[in-house]
Formats: C-alpha cells, sequence, structure tokens
C-alpha cells in the first residue's frame, strides 16, 4: 500500500527526530565522522525506501533505524575492505561485543548523551572554542591557523578537552544522572 | 579498573577515533573490550563523547527549499514523544534546537528530493549503474572469478588481473586492465585509484567524468585512456573526440585531443606526454578457436620474514644461483590447482656494497613483457619493497593513505614519503631481450627511476620454458643508504610481489603476494592492494651475521 502524504510528513518527524541517535550509534562503530555522514545519508535513503514497512507498535523507531544503520556498516565493512578507512574498523567479533552491551544498557547512551551537554557547560569558554574549532570545520589542520596553533598543539587541546568530558559524563551520570 | 588501565584505554580510544591505532594498539584495544563490559562501557561512553561533540558542531549543509519547509521545520513540540529533548538547560536547549534545524537541513533536503522524484531516481541510481559485459582472466581481489552478466552496484571494486568490459547505464564502455582498483559513482561518474581504464562513450554523447587522484577528466565525445600509477601518477591519453582535464590541486584546466596525453606531476600542474598508441589495451583479443579461458590465479601469504645473510662466494650476476647459499630460500605458490605451475623462489642476500635478490619463477609464458610504460610490472615482473632505515623499524607507519590523508588527526608521516622505502620492480623487457628495473620512492607521488646506473640484473629462461630465474645486485646508494647500509641484526620491513602476463606479455594473469605480517593477512579483507598501498602489512627483512 502507498503511504500517505500524512504518514510522510510523520515518517519524516520520525527520521529528524531520530537523526541524532543514528548518528551516534553509527559513530560507535565508524570512527570517522567523514565516512559517518556518508553512511547516516545511506541509512536516511533506505529508511526512507522501506517506510512502508515500519511498523510503530513493532518497536521504537530508534531501534529499527539502527538496525538498518548497521546493515550499512556491514555493507561499508565488506565494501571498502581495502581502503585504509575500513582497516581502522574494530573487528567483527569486538564490534558485536559492543552492540550487545549497547543493548544491555539501552539508557545509558541517552544518559551520556544529556550528560554531555551538561558537562560542555563545564568547560570553559576556551576549551569550548577548541571543540567548536576541532568539530566545526573540515579538518584539525585547516582550523590550526585561525586558531593561532599548529594542528599538533590544536589536536594535544581537543585530547584534554575530550578527556575532561568524558570522566564528566561518567562521573554525571554515575552520580545518579541530571534528574 | 585503576587509573592506569584507565589512562591507557583512554589513549586507545583517542587514537581509535583519530584514525592513528597502530596494529599493536589495535590488538591491544579489541583485546581489552573482548575480555571486559565495563572496559566496554567506559570505551563507548568516550565514544559518545566524540560522537556528541561531531554531531553538535557538524558543519551545516544545504538550504531547505522554501516550499518544503511547512514540513521540516516543524516545532520541536509536534515531535514524537520518543524524541529524546530533554537537556539540562535552557542554553543548551537553545543551542540544540538552533543546531537541530540547522543540521537537519542536508538529509532533510535529500529525503524531500526523493519524496519529489523518488520513483524515477532510486530505482536506477541506487541499485546497479553497469553490468560486466565480457573477461578476460578475470579476477576480483578477493579471489573470485569476475561473471559475465554480473551487475556491479555503485562502491570501490578491485581487479587482481585480467582484462573487463563493463557496460554502465548510460551506455559508456568501460575496458579496465588489471591490477585496478575503481569507484563506480553512477553510470555517469568514475573513480580510478591504480590501474588501467579505456572509456568509451557512444557516438554523439559525452559527460561522462573519471576522478583521477590529481586530476579529473571529462569526456568531450570521445574515447580515451586513464592511467594511475602505483605511485599514484595520473595520465589520460586521448584516443577520438576530445577531453577536459584539469587538475584537482591546482587552478589548471586543458583540452587534450585525438592523440594527445597529460600527465599530472607531484605539484599538481599538468603535463603533456607521449601517445603510444598501445599504452592501453582498448579491445578484447580475438581468443583462438579451443583456446582454454584459464582459472584464477590466487595465493594465500604464509611466509613472516625473509632472512638476508651475507653471500659466502663472489657474487655473478648471471642468473645462474649455483653460488647461493639456498638455505634461506622461500617459497610460495598460487592455490591448486595452480601451485605446480606458478609459483616463486626467493632468496635475498647484501654485503658492504649491493642487495642482492634471485627469484626463481614458475610461469607457463615466461619473459615475455612487452609493457614500456609505468603499468609495466603487469606484463609480468617481480617487485621486492624494502625499507632501508632502521629508524623506521617494523611494522612500518607509511602508507598511500597517509600520504594522502587530509584528516588533521592523521597527518601524512614522514615514513610515507621517505626516499628509503624503495620498491624494486625487476621485469624482463621482451622487446630488447634485457633485465629492466624501476625504482619506486615513498608510498605516493615520490620519485622514481628506470634502469640507473650502477645496477647488475639478468634473466635465464627454463630449459622447459616453463619458467625463469632472475638474479640483481642493486648497489645500496640507489637505495639511499650507502653510507649507513642494513647490517647483522637490523630488522627492517619487506614485501614481495610476482605478477604473471598472459601469452602477449601485456595483460596481468594474475599475482602472489608473499612475506607479509601475519596480523595483517588474517585480516578479513586484506587485498594485494592493501599489502602494496600499507607499510604495516609488509613482513619482517631480517639481516644475518656471516658465517
Amino acid at each position: 500500500m502507498e503511504p500517505s502524504p500524512e504518514s510522510d510528513e510523520r515518517f519524516v518527524a520520525l527520521l529528524l527526530a531520530n537523526q541524532s541517535r543514528i548518528f551516534r550509534f553509527l559513530i560507535t562503530l565508524v570512527p570517522s565522522r567523514y565516512d559517518v555522514d556518508d553512511l547516516l545519508q545511506e541509512t536516511c535513503v533506505t529508511l526512507w525506501k522501506n517506510r512502508e514497512k515500519y511498523d510503530p507498535a513493532a518497536g521504537e523507531f530508534a531501534s529499527w533505524a539502527c538496525a538498518i544503520a548497521h546493515n550499512k556498516v556491514r555493507n561499508f565493512r565488506r565494501r571498502e575492505a581495502s581502503r585504509a578507512s575500513a582497516q581502522e574498523l574494530l573487528s567483527e567479533d569486538v564490534t558485536e561485543a559492543l552492540m550487545t552491551t549497547r543493548e544491555k544498557h539501552p539508557s545509558l547512551m541517552d544518559e551520556w548523551h544529556q550528560a554531555l551537554a551538561y558537562c560542555m557547560e563545564q568547560l570553559t569558554p576556551h576549551q569550548r572554542s577548541v571543540v567548536e574549532e576541532c568539530y566545526g570545520g573540515a579538518s584539525i589542520k585547516a582550523a590550526a591557523p585561525s586558531a593561532g596553533r599548529t594542528p599538533n598543539a590544536l589536536y594535544k587541546a581537543l585530547r584534554h578537552v575530550r578527556g575532561l568530558l568524558h570522566d564528566c559524563i561518567l562521573k554525571t551520570v554515575n552520580k545518579g544522572g541530571l534528574a | 579498573m585503576n587509573a592506569s588501565d584507565a589512562d591507557e584505554l583512554r589513549a586507545l580510544a583517542e587514537a581509535y577515533v583519530a584514525g592513528e591505532l597502530s596494529p599493536v594498539q589495535k590488538v591491544t584495544l579489541e583485546d581489552r573490550l573482548r575480555a571486559s563490559e565495563e572496559t566496554r562501557l567506559r570505551f563507548m561512553a568516550f565514544l559518545e563523547v566524540h560522537a556528541g561533540l561531531a554531531w553538535e558542531y557538524r558543519p551545516a549543509g544545504v538550504e531547505l527549499p522554501q516550499s518544503t519547509r511547512s514540513i521540516f521545520l516543524a516545532p520541536s513540540s509536534s515531535l514524537p514523544s520518543e524524541m529524546p529533548n530533554k537537556a539540562p538547560s535552557t542554553r543548551n536547549r537553545q543551542l540544540r534546537s538552533k543546531k537541530f534545524l540547522l543540521w537537519a537541513l542536508p538529509i532533510a533536503a535529500a529525503v524531500v528530493l526523493l519524496l519529489t522524484i523518488a520513483r524515477m531516481w532510486l530505482p536506477d541510481e541506487s541499485s546497479s549503474p553497469a553490468m560486466v559485459k565480457a573477461s578476460l582472466h578475470g579476477q576480483w581481489a578477493d579471489g573470485g572469478e569476475v561473471t559475465v552478466g554480473s551487475l556491479l552496484p555503485p562502491g570501490i571494486w578491485e581487479l587482481q588481473s585480467g582484462l573487463v568490459e563493463i557496460e554502465t547505464t548510460s551506455n559508456t564502455t568501460l575496458i579496465v586492465e588489471a591490477p585496478a582498483q575503481f569507484e563506480l559513482i553512477n553510470a555517469m561518474h568514475g573513480r580510478l585509484m591504480a590501474g588501467n581504464v579505456v572509456v568509451r562513450m557512444p557516438k554523439g554523447k559525452s559527460g561522462f567524468v573519471m576522478d583521477l587522484p590529481q586530476m579529473r577528466v571529462t569526456d568531450l565525445g570521445t574515447e580515451f585512456g586513464v592511467s594511475v600509477a602505483p605511485n599514484g601518477k595520473s595520465l589520460v591519453q586521448v584516443y577520438d573526440g576530445k577531453v577536459r582535464a584539469e587538475s584537482l590541486t591546482v587552478p589548471e584546466s586543458k583540452e587534450l585531443t585525438i592523440g594527445e596525453s597529460m600527465v599530472s606531476k607531484a605539484d599538481g600542474t599538468l603535463s603533456p606526454q607521449k601517445s603510444p598508441e598501445n599504452r592501453f589495451i582498448r579491445k578484447f583479443p580475438p581468443r583462438s578457436p579451443g583456446q582454454e579461458p584459464g582459472g584464477v590465479l590466487y595465493s594465500r601469504s604464509k611466509v613472516d620474514a625473509v632472512r638476508i645473510a651475507p653471500p659466502a662466494a663472489p657474487v655473478v650476476i648471471d642468473a645462474d644461483l649455483s653460488e647461493w647459499n639456498h638455505r634461506n630460500a622461500f617459497r610460495s605458490a598460487c592455490l591448486p590447482p595452480y601451485s605446480d605451475a606458478y609459483y616463486v623462489e626467493g632468496m635475498m642476500m647484501y654485503d658492504a656494497q649491493y642487495l642482492y635478490i634471485s627469484a626463481h619463477v614458475g610461469d607457463p609464458e615466461p619473459m615475455r613483457n612487452v609493457v614500456t610504460d609505468t603499468m609495466d610490472f603487469a606484463g609480468g615482473s617481480v617487485i621486492v619493497r624494502v625499507s632501508t632505515d632502521r629508524d623506521l623499524g617494523w611494522p612500518l607507519k607509511g602508507s598511500v593513505a597517509n600520504a594522502t590523508s587530509k584528516r588533521a588527526a592523521n597527518p601524512p608521516l614522514p615514513d610515507s614519503f621517505s626516499d628509503r622505502v624503495v620498491s624494486i620492480i625487476m621485469s624482463h623487457d621482451a622487446q630488447s631481450n634485457k633485465a629492466h628495473m624501476l625504482l619506486n620512492y615513498g608510498f605516493y607521488l615520490s620519485d622514481s627511476v628506470s634502469n640507473p646506473p650502477g645496477w647488475r640484473g639478468a634473466f635465464r629462461k627454463d630449459a622447459d620454458g616453463r619458467g625463469y630465474t632472475l638474479e640483481y645486485a642493486i648497489p645500496w646508494n640507489l637505495l639511499n643508504c650507502e653510507t649507513d647500509p642494513p647490517r647483522a641484526g637490523d630488522v627492517m620491513a619487506a614485501l614481495w610481489m610476482v605478477h604473471w602476463s598472459d601469452t602477449d606479455g601485456r595483460l596481468c594473469r594474475g599475482q602472489l603476494v608473499e612475506v607479509t605480517n601475519p596480523k595483517a593477512r588474517s585480516k578479513p579483507g586484506a587485498t594485494p592492494s592493501t599489502f602494496f598501498r600499507d607499510g604495516a602489512t609488509w613482513g619482517r627483512a631480517v639481516y644475518l651475521p656471516k658465517k
């Protein structure tokens, strides 16, 4: 049966609402955000093509979307096997172990994500600017001149900030979260 | 988890997201992730930081068309309740809301496009833009035989051996000559990373685009060949009509017509070249009546290291190996049923002046190489890649991917450009009946020299005509280490590759890779080009003391 305009609109709303989750799921499996951008687009296209198969009664949209995203990663692994970016992927058994852990702790990812927003607020303006420079542009190398640093110095600063944020989200969630 | 373990895990996670995990680090990280759920959770928390930041600060993309804003700019209150929209502060909620819309635009625009033209666009572009029309000894990099009639979806394809004709749904013909790695983007757009491809459009049609590492070639109604050499050098040659060649690194664009060729230089500029008619294979060779197509030649590496000892007696370069000590020889063969006919027995020796290489190669079509261009190895050759810089150690860090990396987190390393990492390509030129040697330095677009002064080489065909022996002496100055040549106790990187040709000495019939890093070859999906392009996959060259 053809999807109606109303159901298409609802589907698009669901897709937009869950983009962040799908993106974060993908980047758990593929560290390069440039590859993840491509995979996200591929996933969205597949979700759209299969929109009539989505059954809200069968489970959360995010679970269905992440299952499709996982398949995209498997295809990516096969397709890009000879490329350096694919060599950086973790072995399939390790990936599966990570997925199992994720399934055992479904709310933890969202709690960390919410904690990250809180932890970002704890950063100094300078530390936030490091994050913005490194993640907001094409590359650290491209961002370094405008930040007045060498790429290496900017990368070291980013490592430091990521470490602070990692500690912060672990502590925040371990304390019982933000609620 | 104690502080030391936590620090190590974070360092590994940092290297992972930066794309800088060494093979050893990768093994360590994977072992730790397998062993403990606590480790997996800490690792995933780190990835959540990386993912969250990458999402929050994702650059904006395209504008959303005005007519569709009503669909995609719906207020968040109208979104389904499962949307995680409970940020801990007003400031972050505002930030997220603004970013949400901004980042939604590219995806939204894509979805809108699909809504509008789904029926006419999706079935063609998302399925298979091309089909295999013909194959001669065609073999994919995973050892699978190329099947005529098979559909090729968009993606990267690696042809290990043979000649394959592909036709896209735009009726463009691509004749791909192995070894080659190429990407089918769509029916009018391809990308060649290595090898030779001839592109032919139907009369009256134009517009096919072929991207090379340093050049974009656009068809203006023609037949043309494009080539990417192992060192990344890109070339286009026009056989009919016109093409436009544009440098991808400097603002330079040229139109070429029949008989013209252009090559990209290391600085990205375009330079005219000679245009030998036979540089590319433009048509399938006619098959003789009763000729068997032959099966695929494929190997699995088993040798970790080549042991290199000083010679016990003076070495005479005459392809007679009677003075060689065969104790350190290794043997490697293609998989059955071809293991008896296609194999290599390799040896290396060294002294203060020279690196010596010898090989006895099982080859039913020996010493027929007639290829004279940068792909000359495909017509039958032995390639030995060595590092002569002990400071680079083993495994090597250099690679083509690193040399061409534009990612700040994975900047090009000196290892990738070292002139002490050398490819020694040894072949027999059937036209001059002489040994030939080509040296390529570094991993990408570095110097190369053909038949430089100082080396000696000899070939000898087996008495039964089913193989040949080669013997080379290469002075250390050609390997850029004459003041500090390898010495006993050194362990550096090395790789061996053998290519077999067809009867005409033109087409790659198959290849073999040997002396490899066992960790690299145990990975699924490793192909010959993986080994060629990534120094971390090479095996060890162990320099032994004199006895």
